[in-house]
Formats: C-alpha cells, structure tokens, sequence
C-alpha cells in the first residue's frame, strides 16, 4: 500500500479521492491546494505517489510536476483532470508524469492506476 | 468520457405537467411528490394504453380487466380473444408500458385525481398557457431531455454555443444532481446579483463565463459530493465548483472533436453579496433542483465584471 499525497484545489475532489484511496488501503499523508504548495509538501513528505490536479490557482499542475520531477526526478506522479485537456496532458507526458485520472472520478479506474504506478 | 444520453427512464412530463396542476390547486405539494415517485418505476397497464391509443374503448377495457380478475390470462390475450386488439397492436401497446406521460396519466386516474378527459382538458390549458406548440409538448412526453431543454432554450438570441453548453449541462443535472429538474425560459440579462455563486471561465477560441448561483447551489452541491452541508457555505459551493468543472470538462472535450481550442480556468466561488455584469451576451437559464431554484448564468464573447 502506498503513501499518497493528493494536490487539488477542490476540497471535494480532495475528499472524495481520500475515500477512495483510503478505502483501498493506501495512506494520505498530505493534502495541498495548488501547485506550490503540493511542491512544498513533496519536499517534506516524499510520498510514494502523487495525484496532481492540472487547473489549479497560484501554481498550475503542470508547472508543478515540472518543478517536483526538476528536484526528484523520481517522483511518481499522476494527473488528474476534467476531459477536454489534451493538450495539458501531452505536456504533462512530456514533462514525466506517469498516468492519468479523469473527472469525475471512477473508483476502480482510480484504483487501477494507482497500482500501476506503484508496481511500475 | 463521453457526454451519454441516458436510457433509464426519466419522469419528465410528469415533473413540468404535475408542476403546473400543483400551480392551479389540482395537486398537493404531496401528492405531485409521491406520484413522481411512483411514475418512475411502474408500468402502464395494457387497459389504459389501449384506450389512449384509441384502439378499444373505455367500455372494453374494463370489460377485459374484469375477465383478467377471473382467469390467469394477459390483458393483451384476452383483448385478441374478443377482437378487440390484434396482435400488431398488443406488441405496439407492450414497447409503451414505459412511456413516462401515460405513467403520470395512470397514476392521476388510479388515485381518482383526475379523469382522462379532465387530464386533457388541463393538458390543452396548460399549453396555451406556456404557448407550447404541440412539438413542444410532444418533446416533454418524449422523457427526451435533448429535445426537451430545446422548449427552454427557443430564442434567436441565443448563440448556437450557448445552446449547446446549456444543453450539456442539463443532461449532467440530470445524471449527477437530480433527475426531476425542472427548467424554465432561457433570457438575455445584463446584470445578476445573488450571494451565492459558483463559476469557472473558458479562454482560447470561444470566452465564456459559466455560473451556477442561487440557493439551488446548496441541493447541487450536496448532491455532486454525496455529503450533507447544513448551509450553502464554501464547502458546498466548492461541491458545485467541481460539478461545473466536470461540465465544462466535457464540453471542451466535445469541441476539442470539432477542433476547437479552449482552456479552463480554475474555478472560483462567492458568499457575499456579487453581482455579474456584462455589456454583450448574458444568459440565465433558471432551474429547480430538488424544489430550490438556481440560475446558470452564461457570458459570452464580451468583457464581464464581477463585484
């Protein structure tokens, strides 16, 4: 089971993904609300996965994958995003994320996902 | 994921219908209530499709259901036996047990609420009153909500992307929230103020202002997160933040097929008193979920502000 910290500006999809998760196992060791602070929060927590939401205020998502991946190349990290942002996305591929989460949120598709990346 | 069309049925007419006999006295809040519920999951009896349809009268109908009482035999059966249907006639009569109109019409009768006649009676008041035509009508007892939130959307104003988006968005009403909503009159507005207001902006090629706002946002909101708020405070509006932002997901998705590029911007909420202003195209297509009205308000094209 995985330490998971879960970046999103929406308190409800923070919850609902925390169900979800928690619910299969895992343990959410961290919530943050935009990029920069999920930035922060992987420095201090190094999780074992993150799920990064892409439309965010302060810092987008993807700016942030860009800047955790500069400093821990390592990192495991998942977007997560409405339809409709092909374009984010290939950027997001492009700059090291590992797999996606679309909205709203399928449960087994979620937890799928999550044991790709941490078997990967 | 796709925007789906939805194959469960829907008790559209009888929520639109069964509102305005509520409106004009003819129903309690209580009974409209129960008979919605009932409408959704029975089945119109053979005896009332077959009379609806003009094929046996009244007479015969009830001359078949008490035979039926007697012997362990099908409506359908019996009614061939006597020549009063055939058997092209009962398999068109079976593929309509379904038909959401005729379960709030059997559900009036069966209560003795209403007659047939007087049902039509009120029916034909009813459209004159709302100046449907008889499409429209049709399109409410079609449970089609494609066809049915183009009655609330007719007017040249009305760009065809705004249409479209509204449209969108009520289907996602239907799935997520509350498969009773009930809309009204789209309406060009210049200004709107409430102190509750969800939004998210689109930019790139189409810029679009997408609000929901109201006390209609509470019901949303609970519903979107499957949680219970006790007021429609950030929480709850973050819950309807997040359902917008699945519903512009979506349509951005849908044009992106068109190849049409548009962005979204993080969603943004209000709890003050704030009032959207627009010079150009402003919409508001009012809806009532789970009986609280809310407003969507769609800008377009044109610099909006909000204070």
């Amino acid at each position: 089971m995985a330490n998971i910290l879960i970046v999103d500006d929406s308190r409800t999809s923070r919850r609902i993904l925390r169900g979800i998760l928690e619910g299969d196992g895992h343990t959410i060791v961290g919530e943050a609300k935009d990029g920069q602070e999920g930035y922060d929060m992987y420095a201090e927590l190094k999780p074992d996965v993150v799920t990064m939401d892409i439309t965010m205020p302060v810092m987008s998502g993807v700016d942030s994958l860009k800047k955790i991946k500069g400093d821990f190349p390592d990192a495991k990290v998942i977007m997560v995003s409405a339809a409709g942002q092909q374009h984010n996305m290939i950027e997001a591929v492009q700059s090291g994320a590992m797999e996606f989460i679309a909205k709203p949120f399928d449960a087994d598709e979620i937890k799928r996902v999550i044991n790709v990346v941490t078997e990967g | 994921m796709k925007d789906n069309v939805f194959v469960r049925r829907i008790a559209m007419f009888g929520v639109y219908f069964g509102k305005y006999l509520q409106d004009i006295g003819v129903l309690t809040a209580e009974q409209y209530e129960e008979i919605i519920e009932s409408s959704r999951t029975a089945r119109v009896k053979m005896g009332l499709l077959a009379v609806n349809e003009g094929y046996m009268t009244t007479a015969q109908a009830d001359e078949v259901n008490q035979i039926q009482a007697q012997k362990d035999a099908r409506f359908g059966d019996i009614a061939i036996e006597k020549g009063y249907l055939t058997d092209d006639q009962v398999s068109q009569l079976l593929k309509k047990q379904g038909d959401s109109y005729l379960l709030f019409v059997q559900a009036l009768v069966e209560r003795k609420l209403l007659s047939l006649e007087d049902i039509q009676k009120h029916l034909n008041h009813y459209k004159k009153s709302e100046r449907f035509t008889s499409l429209d009508v049709d399109a409410l007892k079609s449970s089609d909500i494609d066809k049915i939130i183009q009655i609330f959307l007719r007017d040249s104003a009305v760009p065809a992307v705004v249409r479209d988006y509204a449209a969108l968005m009520a289907r996602n009403i239907i799935r997520f929230i509350d498969n009773k909503v009930r809309f009204e009159k789209i309406e060009k507005i210049h200004t709107y103020t409430s102190k509750a207001i969800a939004s998210q902006c689109f930019t790139g090629e189409y810029e679009l202002f997408i609000g929901v706002c109201g006390n209609g946002c509470h019901p949303i909101g609970e519903a979107f997160a499957k949680e219970k708020f006790e007021e429609l405070d950030e929480d709850c509006l973050d819950s309807v933040c997040e359902f917008i932002n699945v519903c512009n997901g979506l349509f951005a998705s849908k044009l992106s097929q068109e190849e049409v590029q548009i962005d979204m911007l993080p969603p943004s909420m209000h709890t003050d008193v704030t009032t959207i202003s627009s010079e150009g195209m402003m919409f508001k297509l009012p809806c009532f979920v789970k009986g609280q009205k809310a407003d969507i308000i769609i800008c377009m094209e044109t610099k909006w502000s909000i204070i």
